[in-house]
């Protein structure tokens, strides 16, 4: 699990306490002369390689490409996903280090049916239904490849939803950040100024949505202004 | 293909989770207009008579700054459109046009046209994690550590002691932008 080691640069583990207002926003860093770059795919659309396994003990790829399906639909906005290719093995944490190549400007998606790739990040897969890390170069902002894991172990329910985690993984591959609205909603009674309805609380909110998570699998227009923004079709 | 530990690198993990306990907090109802005190001063003409366009998509560009006259970064805003109040988006101050950096400016691209409130929200206070993550090496390290409560945009009346639950409503036209929304927080 070298790999693994070196990719842990950087968590961030959220409290379920919906407050704190965000909006949609893209991954940035700043750079070594104090600019700051926002992450982006140089020249999209982009491909995936998928891994051949079950998602949840379903077809995993018919989830990845409703995932793409959704990105691609936002209008005035470039089309996001490539082709996808199936990859050659089933990938466990025990081939996780071989099978996995992150700096070949392919996307790959792992279906973590056990949660011990997740588990290998450090994260709990009991909590933890996805994660997606970007190489970017932080120079540029440029993307250079990213990893998305989705963890199988975790089944659908109408508390957390595998089709939504996955449309909101993907979301992080094109560069997006997490939105917050959403953490004042009509369901939590959190105090704040304007609630939403859980219905459209953006994918991009980083916790589930308990009341129904497949609400998470249709975009809302805080997602679909950030991805225009990044991604305007000229 | 061995990973490539270039410090020109970076990788940053998003994580999604799912807990199985959520932690309500206790109704508040910030919006309640029935709690909302007097406004001691006349309001001004209202500058939604004129009748929101239904069509395209328009601009909304603004300022936060303290009651230093300080521009505050980091600072997040949120445009709700008053006749569907689901319809929310936002932006976070020190983001310009283009996707440029400019202290205590925000932008919000791509907002249907209407009309809309505008309100502002702390970066600080309520879930500290959450605030640690990326905004640490933007927002965070531009912005100074100040508190205030939320409050919505009231135009003319903006001050550093205004009735944080005193709105205004602005226009959104589609193909233009709706400049000039300064805020001056109650810190």
């Amino acid at each position: 699990m070298n790999k693994i080691r070196y990719l842990t640069i950087c968590f961030f583990v959220v409290l379920l306490i919906p407050s704190v207002v965000y909006s949609y926003d893209i991954l940035n860093t700043q750079t070594p002369s104090d600019n700051f770059v926002f992450f982006g795919w140089p020249d999209p659309p982009i491909d995936l390689i998928l891994d051949p396994g079950t998602l949840g003990g379903s077809d995993g790829r018919a989830t990845v490409e409703t995932a793409c399906n959704v990105w691609n639909s936002v209008a005035n906005t470039q089309q996001l996903c490539g082709n996808l290719f199936a990859g050659s093995e089933d990938i466990t944490v025990d081939n996780f280090d071989s099978a996995i190549s992150m700096n070949d400007g392919i996307i790959d998606v792992i279906f973590d049916e056990t949660g011990a790739i997740i588990a290998e990040f450090g994260l709990s897969p009991t909590i933890t239904l996805g994660l997606s890390s970007t190489l970017v170069n932080a120079l540029t902002g440029e993307i250079v490849d990213v990893l998305m894991v989705l963890n199988g172990s975790l089944l659908s329910s109408s508390g957390s939803d595998l089709q939504s985690t996955t449309v909101h993984e993907m979301g992080h591959g094109w560069g997006l950040a997490h939105t917050p609205i959403g953490g004042i909603n009509n369901a939590s009674t959190t105090i704040g100024l304007e609630p939403i309805d859980p219905i459209r609380i953006p994918t991009m909110f980083p916790f589930n949505i308990p009341v129904n998570d497949a609400f998470g699998i249709t975009l809302e227009i805080d997602d679909e202004v950030g991805i225009s923004v990044r991604y305007p079709r000229n | 293909m061995p990973f490539n530990r270039n410090l020109f690198f970076i990788l940053f993990f998003s994580i999604f989770l799912a807990l199985a306990t959520l932690i309500m907090v206790a109704c508040g109802g910030g919006n309640d207009s029935s709690t909302r005190p007097p406004n001691p001063s006349p309001p001004p003409p209202s500058p939604t008579a004129t009748p929101p366009p239904t069509n395209g998509v328009g601009s909304i560009q603004g300022m936060v700054i303290s009651s230093a006259r300080t521009p505050l970064n980091a600072v997040h805003i949120r445009a709700v459109k008053v006749d569907g109040p689901n319809i929310q988006l936002g932006a976070f101050s020190g983001i310009g046009p283009n996707l440029t950096f400019q202290d205590g400016v925000f932008r919000i691209d791509e907002v249907p046209a209407g009309n809309y409130r505008i309100l502002i929200e702390k970066l600080d206070g309520r879930s500290p994690a959450f605030d640690d993550f990326r905004y640490s090496q933007f927002v965070v390290s531009n912005s100074p550590a100040i508190t205030f409560p939320d409050e919505y945009f009231n135009g003319e009346r903006e001050s550093s002691t205004d009735d944080p639950l005193d709105f205004i409503e602005i226009t959104v036209m589609g193909g233009e932008t709706t400049q000039d929304i300064i805020f001056i927080t109650n810190d």
